[in-house]
This record gives C-alpha cells, structure tokens and sequence, in this order.
C-alpha cells in the first residue's frame, strides 16, 4: 500500500481540475454546468465493524447540447457532457469522463403545462487515476416530467447504467427507478425532494488483513460481515490501509432532499442531501451523502 | 393681393380664434398607477372605449416587433389595436418556439432562429399571453384592443393618452398582475382634469423560474 498524496496537492488539485474543466467549457461555450462539494460517510460502502469510511469530493461538470427538430412535438438532442470527481479524501478515487449523449424528447402538446417525455442514452470514456477503475460507462433512461403550477414540478424516472473497467470486479450493471417533485417556493428558493430505487450490481470495501493464505477481510474468522466472501475481494490501495473490494448484488432505496436559491437569473446554489439503504441477503449498510455547490446555465 | 401688416396680423388672430375651439374640445387622460403600497406600476395597459359613439381603429402598416433576446421576450407588455401584425424576430443564438394558447389567438411558430417566417394577425381583442416551448420561463403580454386610445404605464406609473374627443369614456387598466381590468367612467371636456389615480392589488409576480439546478451528488 503506497502511501497517500501530500496535503498541499489535496488542496490545489481539485482547484485545477475545476479550472481546466471550467476553461474547457468556456471554451465550448457548454449550456450547463455545475460544481458540487459533496461529504459522504461511507465511501466504502460497508457496515461500520467493515472499516466504514468518510470522505469528501469535488464534483464537476459541463453538458451541451444541440436540438434538431424532428416533428412539431419532437426534437432530438445531442451533444456532449465532461465530468471530474476529486476526492479530497482519497485521491486515488479521482476520475474524470467525457462522452457524447443523444436524447430524444416528445412533448404532449403546447405549453408549459404540456408533459414532457424524454429518452436519453450517453456513453462515456472514464479515465481513472487508478487505471484498474479506468473503462467506459453507458446510461440509458427514460423520464416523465410535468409541471401543474408555475412552482410545482413532478417527475418519474428509469435509468439502466452499465459500467466496464479494466478490473471486472468494478464492473458493474444496475437499473432503478426514480421520482422526484420540485416545488418553488419563491422566485428565488426551489426545493426538491426526490425518492429512488436501484437494484444491481455495488461495490463494497472491507477493511483486510495479511493472514498466511493471503489478505483476508478483518474479522473474517470471528464475524461473517454478511458479505460473500467466496466471491473472492481483490486487495485495493484506494484508501490509508489496506481493503478488500467486493462486488455484491443488492438494491437501494434513497430519499433525499435540496434546496436551491437562484443568486442570478442563470445560476444557482444548490444544498442537498441523500440517504440511501443497500442491501441485499447476507448484508446491509447505509449511506448518507450531503453537498453543496453551484450550477450555471451558459 | 397684398395685406399690409396691421391686416395681416388681424387675419392670423381670426384664423387661430376659429381653430381654437377644435384645439380645446381634443382632451388629454393622464393616469397614474399605483400599488396599494403607493408604488408606482409599470406595464399597465390603460385603455378608454367612447361610451357614446363608436369608434373605429385603424391598425398600423408596419408590423408590431417583439424581440427575443437574451432568452426572453421584449418588451413584456405591448399594447396593440385590433388588426395589428406582429412580428417575433429571434436574436437568441439558440432556437425558440413562440406560442400562444389564449382565447383571443391561438398560435404557435415552430422552432426557428432569426426572422419569424411572417407576422402574425391579431384579429380579436383580448389579452394574449405569449410563451416558448422550449424555454418555460419565457414570457410575455399582447393587449389586443378595440380602441385607438390607450397607452402604457412607464416606469413611474404615468400614463398619458391625448387626442380624445370630448364625451364620456369607459376607463380600463389591465396589468399582468392584475388580469381582471379594472374600470372606471370618465368624461372628457376638454379641458385639463386632475390625472386619474388608480390603484391596483397587485398579485404576486408568480413566473417560471428560469436559474437551473444541479442534481445533488447522488449516492
């Protein structure tokens, strides 16, 4: 296990990674983009006798996108998106991604009343600075929105999201639905509630132990952690010590809530925060996620 | 024939005595709009209907503009007669897809950018709200009036409308956020009256909000 990045690098790389990232979509002059600084409490996505981990991350992104008018009530949309996670905490969990994306959108009729249905599919390279987490990742999902009043919005969703890497255990394939409701309290103050539902494949980390027969997750001999441990953990230097890396199979609920004031009349603030409940038959654990930042509309 | 001057001049005093009359019985409306916090309103569309004889409006040769630009429309508020044309040029480097549902103009102009394709007829009196269907937050008014007297509240709330024959008239502001006119009788004599103060219990400014929000960082 090598050990971590300098505390000065910490500091100044997000900062660079937002700039670059910020300069490339000047320089697209990218229609929406957003920065988020978000606290999880368990990064590691584990019980807390597993080695539960906190950490906190820089999040940014860019997506443009281009209509083409097929019929009076549908448009194709395509372009492009540029994200960047720097984790703060765990720097090797840093990737980057960039992709094109094609939507297809139908509205029922005229007006801002009018529903809205909406198919999107993107597909992006992912480069990693842990090469093995490198890959590509596809999104498809379809969505439903309506707005009722000037302040009221509903929306229901599914997505499927299937990610290959270079190492097959963060390989993953999941689908979920989702549906959330934004009401506008003010001209200025938005607030958003939003509950979901996923099943497929996480990835979970368990603190190890060097034993005669290799690593081994900590407490294997004395508590079974409910996790699979035949399915056999690769031993990952992601985090300060040393952990094991599972692929379960396991569905999630979430409910999470945001408030957003306007601070211009294209940008916003956005507070949130997530809850999230995994699990699957042999394990459970939480996971909480609360962030802040800012979106901009080009 | 030549006047000497004292002739001359007597007949320029004849002349304007017999215009005068015509010049005194043209009477001017100055309103002033306020909210019921006495601040003035701007935007409000005021409007007077002979109620005494009929009048007849002749709309303009060119057409009525309104512009998008800076993904809204300008102005907010246009007060036009009945038969008017009205052109939507877009100036947005991205495409709009201007629409009206109201009663008095059903209407929509797909997607374009530039120059609308030709302007459109507002035949019918009556409020017509303008949208996009593409940018929600879009907005905007065309009053669609029955009569060539009418104006709209500047920024301090003033409104002036001149030219009124003498008569009674059927006084009535519309504004945005307050849809239902609000009217009252004058009568004109000709001669200059104390401005008219009306106030109106504005709505709250309830529009679509335009600023984006980031999704949170999901779990």
């Amino acid at each position: 296990m090598t050990p971590r990045t300098g505390p000065g690098r910490l500091r100044l790389r997000p900062l660079a990674v937002a700039a670059s990232l910020f300069g490339l979509v000047r320089a697209l002059v990218a229609a929406d983009a957003s920065a988020l600084v978000f606290w999880q409490d368990n990064v590691t996505n584990t019980t807390s006798d597993g080695g539960r981990l906190s950490a906190w991350t820089v999040a940014v992104n860019a997506a443009d996108e281009w209509r083409q008018p097929l019929a009076l009530n549908d448009a194709l949309y395509y372009g492009g998106e540029v994200a960047g996670d720097a984790c703060l905490s765990y720097p090797r969990l840093d990737q980057l991604s960039a992709g094109p994306k094609l939507a297809l959108v139908h509205k029922f009729g005229l007006g801002a009343y009018a529903p809205l249905l909406r198919l999107d599919a993107a597909v992006a390279g992912i480069s990693a600075r842990q090469s093995m987490r490198s890959g590509w990742t596809e999104r498809m999902s379809l969505g439903w929105s309506r707005r009722f009043t000037e302040a009221l919005q509903l929306g229901l969703g599914g997505e499927w999201v299937r990610t290959d890497t270079h190492a097959s255990i963060f390989s993953t394939t999941s689908a979920g639905l989702a549906a959330d409701a934004t009401y506008d309290f003010t001209d200025v103050w938005r607030g958003k509630i939003h509950l979901g539902w996923r099943n497929g494949d996480v990835v979970s980390y368990y603190r190890a132990v060097w034993t005669y027969w290799g690593w081994q997750p900590a407490g294997y001999y004395g508590s079974s952690g409910g996790y699979d441990y035949g399915s056999g953990g690769r031993p990952v230097d992601t985090f300060d010590e040393p952990y094991l890396a599972y692929r379960l199979r396991a569905h999630t609920w979430s409910v999470g809530a945001a408030l957003s004031p306007a601070i211009g009349p294209n940008t916003s603030l956005v507070f949130s925060c997530e809850f999230a409940q995994t699990e699957n038959a042999d394990s459970r654990y939480l996971n909480q996620v609360v962030s802040a930042g800012v979106a901009h509309r080009f | 024939m030549h006047l000497r001057p004292a002739h001359r001049a007597a007949a320029g005093l004849l002349a304007a005595l017999l215009t005068l009359p015509a010049l005194r019985a043209a009477g001017t409306v100055q309103v002033r709009c306020l909210d019921d916090k006495d601040k003035p309103v701007a935007d409000a569309v005021t409007w007077l209907t002979p109620l005494d004889t009929t009048v007849t409006v002749t709309p303009p040769a060119e057409p009525a503009v309104i512009e998008q630009k800076g993904e809204e429309f300008h102005p907010y508020v246009t007060p036009i007669v009945v038969g008017t044309r009205v052109s939507f040029p877009n100036n947005d480097t991205v495409q709009h897809h201007v629409y009206s549902l109201s009663p008095a103009k059903h209407f929509e102009i797909p997607l374009y950018s530039g120059e609308s394709k030709e302007a459109i007829l507002f035949d019918k009196p009556g409020v017509v709200t303008l949208g996009c269907n593409i940018h929600d937050w879009m907005v905007a008014y065309l009053v669609v009036l029955a009569s060539p007297y009418y104006a709209k509240s500047d920024a301090t709330g003033s409104v002036t409308i001149s030219n009124l024959p003498p008569g009674r008239y059927r006084l009535a502001v519309w504004h945005p956020r307050h849809p239902d006119e609000l009217t009252r009788e004058v009568t004109i004599t000709g001669t200059e009256a104390a401005p008219q103060v009306i106030t109106l219990k504005l709505k709250p400014d309830r529009r679509i909000r335009r600023a984006p929000d980031a999704s949170g960082a999901g779990y």
